[in-house]
């Protein structure tokens, strides 16, 4: 297990929000998010849990509840919060590779760039592709150039929306493998967002498991953390424990 | 291929005018025209009006390029402006230069200013129109991007806004190229010389009044290769290197 700490990084305080007057997204969440933990948020589609780490980067300001970094109330985003989608325009398609990894570092004024771009090329393995353009690279390298560029600027906290959802299984494996190598080397803290199971299983330090209306149904830390391809029937089991979990009978 | 078709229109040219049909006055002979415009290049009559008429064209491009991004992004800034803008570009958008030249003669007069007016009322509205579309497609990532590294506007400008808008401006400036060129051409051939300075329509012009029917097709080949060589050469190699070369468009 990556961190022993039990502080949290992030605290989410009786949040409720609804989108335009309509039957509330959120109501009255509270959790707590530990120092460098991977935390995943696991939930069925349409259960609020992108809004609930858009609020924890704070891009949507919830109408009730507070969020708190390190015990500090906070009201705008920062870049010790850098929050990735899935999508993958994120990335400028006029920079090339290094100059997207770079142009945060450029933004923040640091004054060593080009070398700390290096050092990120080389650790999601696009080191041979500096100077690509984005639609020049797949689906994965443009992933790994958003994962870089996220953390350039070496922040805290690391909010990912279902960042893999679009890719194939090969290229998600390694992504997986590369961004749980990431995270045990750095000691960031990880907030992630996902609908699958396996994805959460295989990844995180912890599981916080939301239901399709929005509330969580169960918190746990997670035993099968980084146990690529190790699938036991203690994992077949807890995998079909979570399935219950999140399903909703009524929707089906 | 459209050498080859160039050609081909040049040889039908030539046996039209060789059956003797037609009166020279109207079919002048290829060698005629080729040789009215080696002469006007060589007294460099020809070059001084194009060149004239280029920079009204040019300065007039910058300007209203200019123009439309302030507008834009105020219109981005204050709903009231945008409202403005929009019925602006719905009616003024619509009229040609070439229409507007009367009213701008009482204004102002016969001179340079008023091919000004008509030139930068050609460019302006499409390049609006444009860079509003480009304005308002600016991916929501983008934005929370900007709020991540807290960006400034300065930074957001240069640094997202302008290369993002780059093919908008490009298809702006492209139309109002067309249209700058063509009512710039019209104005000419109505004002007439301003100071000797008249331009190529004035060029082909005062050709008609003299009954020199090649210089008249002289000056009209050279507003067809003007034409090749920006919209073609121009604009497509600034998109290869650019937008082209980055994916942005296809």
């Amino acid at each position: 297990m990556g961190y022993d700490q039990l502080n949290s990084i992030i605290r989410l305080e009786n949040i409720s929000h609804a989108y335009g007057g309509n039957k509330s997204v959120l109501s009255d969440i509270s959790l707590e998010i530990p120092e460098k933990s991977f935390y995943s948020i696991l939930g069925p589609s349409g259960c609020g849990k992108s809004t609930l780490l858009k609020i924890s980067a704070s891009m949507l300001k919830p109408q009730a509840g507070h969020v708190y970094v390190k015990d500090r109330i906070v009201h705008s985003p920062d870049p010790e919060r850098i929050i990735v989608f899935q999508d993958d325009n994120q990335l400028f398609p006029w920079m090339t590779v290094r100059e997207n990894i770079s142009f945060p570092l450029r933004l923040l004024g640091r004054s060593i760039i080009d070398k700390r771009s290096e050092i990120l090329e080389k650790q999601v393995y696009l080191d041979g592709y500096t100077d690509y353009y984005p639609s020049q690279l797949s689906g994965g390298m443009r992933k790994r150039t958003i994962i870089a560029r996220a953390l350039s600027s070496e922040p805290e906290i690391l909010l990912l929306d279902e960042p893999f959802s679009s890719l194939d299984i090969q290229t998600r494996i390694t992504l997986h493998k590369l961004i749980y190598s990431i995270w045990e080397k750095t000691g960031i803290t990880v907030v992630f967002v996902t609908h699958d199971i396996d994805e959460a299983l295989t990844l995180s330090s912890d599981i916080a498991v939301m239901n399709s209306s929005g509330s969580f149904t169960s918190i746990f830390r997670n035993s099968f953390a980084g146990s690529f391809g190790e699938m036991s029937i203690d994992f077949f089991t807890r995998r079909k424990e979570l399935m219950n979990m999140i399903e909703s009978p009524e929707k089906i | 291929m459209k050498f080859f078709w160039f050609l081909i229109f040049l040889a039908v040219w030539e046996i039209i005018r060789i059956s003797g049909n037609f009166s020279p006055l109207i079919f002048p002979s290829v060698k005629d025209v080729v040789a009215s415009l080696v002469s006007s290049s060589i007294d460099g009559e020809i070059f001084f009006q194009l060149l004239f008429s280029l920079f009204i064209i040019f300065i007039s491009l910058a300007a209203g390029t200019v123009a439309a991004f302030i507008l834009v992004l105020g219109s981005h800034v204050s709903g009231i402006l945008d409202s403005l803008l929009k019925s602006l570009v719905s009616f003024f958008h619509p009229l040609p230069g070439i229409a507007i030249l009367p009213a701008v003669i009482l204004w102002t007069g016969t001179g340079i200013e008023s091919i000004f007016i008509i030139v930068i009322h050609s460019v302006l509205w499409p390049m609006v129109t444009n860079l509003h579309t480009g304005y308002s497609s600016i991916p929501e990532n983008y934005s929370f991007f900007r709020k991540n590294y807290r960006m400034n506007h300065f930074q957001m400008f240069t640094g997202i806004t302008l290369p993002y808008s780059l093919p908008y401006i490009l298809a702006g400036l492209k139309i109002s190229f067309a249209r700058s060129w063509r009512a710039l051409i019209s104005a000419e051939m109505i004002f007439g010389a301003a100071g000797g300075k008249g331009g190529i329509g004035w060029y082909i012009f005062s050709k008609r009044v003299y009954m020199d029917t090649a210089g008249i097709y002289a000056g009209l080949l050279v507003i067809i290769v003007i034409g090749i060589v920006i919209e073609e050469l121009f604009f497509t190699c600034i998109e290869q290197k650019t937008v082209r070369k980055w994916g942005m468009i296809s």
